[in-house]
């Protein structure tokens, strides 16, 4: 063979060992795009604790110190609220510029002692449509579903007439939360 | 007499699956760190639970006010009261 014909050889050889280098970083690079993509690309899902926090805001506004609000009940005396003025009230703003519709849904049962089974003042506010969900999650976690936070605790009217209060809140912001 | 040839012949098959071994490799290393990033991106989601605190659970906002309340009522029903919560909060 000649000196001619092995340095020819030789010279492919380099091409494609460079070709393939070059398939090599282009392939590393993809990879490591991809796993940052697939990383940071998910939202972080903060809906529970936004949830937890729209219901401490709740709870503060309708029970301070052990006592409940005596706009809503005084002397056992229950005034019922509209979903609206009850947000007013509680200096809660459900309406946001970012979306259509309201994105939140909250609701707050008052139940005496005595009477476990019917509440004596309900007050719902927000939309309606996403309490649905509530049901599915309960049965297994769905990240595209409104996430719902449910709690109760114990408060005393102005004439120390016991009360348990639930409350439900729910928020949706799917887009915000979760990879669709 | 050796047979350069067929040594030379060898010699490349053996480097050429050296170099299939080692992309294999750096394919399949790539393949675990995606899966794994993958996995953890599922895992975004932030809950009460997860957040590690040195507050006890009778320091959490809705404790307080129950807590408060029977402090109030001189604990007056106070078992009922705490396994009516328990039970709701299953």
């Amino acid at each position: 063979m000649g000196i001619n014909k092995m340095l020819m050889r030789n010279k492919r050889g380099d091409k494609i060992l460079s070709i393939y280098w070059f398939a090599i970083l282009v392939l590393v690079a993809g990879g490591i795009f991809g796993m940052v993509y697939v990383f940071y690309g998910t939202p972080y899902d903060v809906r529970e604790i936004e949830a937890r926090v729209l219901m401490n805001q709740i709870a503060d506004c309708i029970s301070y110190a052990g006592r409940i609000n005596t706009d809503l009940i005084s002397d056992s005396q229950t005034t019922q609220k509209s979903g609206e003025d009850f947000l007013k009230d509680c200096h809660l703003n459900f309406k946001s510029s970012e979306w259509e519709d309201e994105q939140y849904y909250t609701e707050i049962d008052f139940y005496k002692l005595e009477d476990m089974d019917n509440a004596v003042l309900s007050i719902n506010a927000g939309d309606n449509k996403w309490l649905s969900s509530c049901g599915l999650q309960e049965d297994k976690e769905q990240r595209n579903l409104p996430q719902c936070v449910r709690d109760s605790f114990y408060s005393l009217d102005n004439a120390d007439n016991q009360y348990i209060i639930k409350i439900l809140a729910v928020v949706r912001k799917t887009e915000k939360n979760v990879k669709l | 007499m050796l047979n350069y040839r067929k040594i030379g012949k060898r010699a490349q098959i053996g480097e050429t699956i050296t170099w299939i071994i080692a992309t294999l490799i750096i394919i399949g290393t790539l393949v675990v760190f995606i899966f794994f990033s993958v996995l953890m991106s599922k895992v975004k989601n932030i809950a009460i639970g997860d957040i590690k605190t040195d507050l006890t659970k009778e320091s959490v906002s809705l404790n307080v006010k129950t807590s408060l309340a029977h402090q109030i009522a001189n604990n007056k029903n106070k078992e009922i009261i705490d396994n009516i919560l328990k039970e709701n909060d299953k």
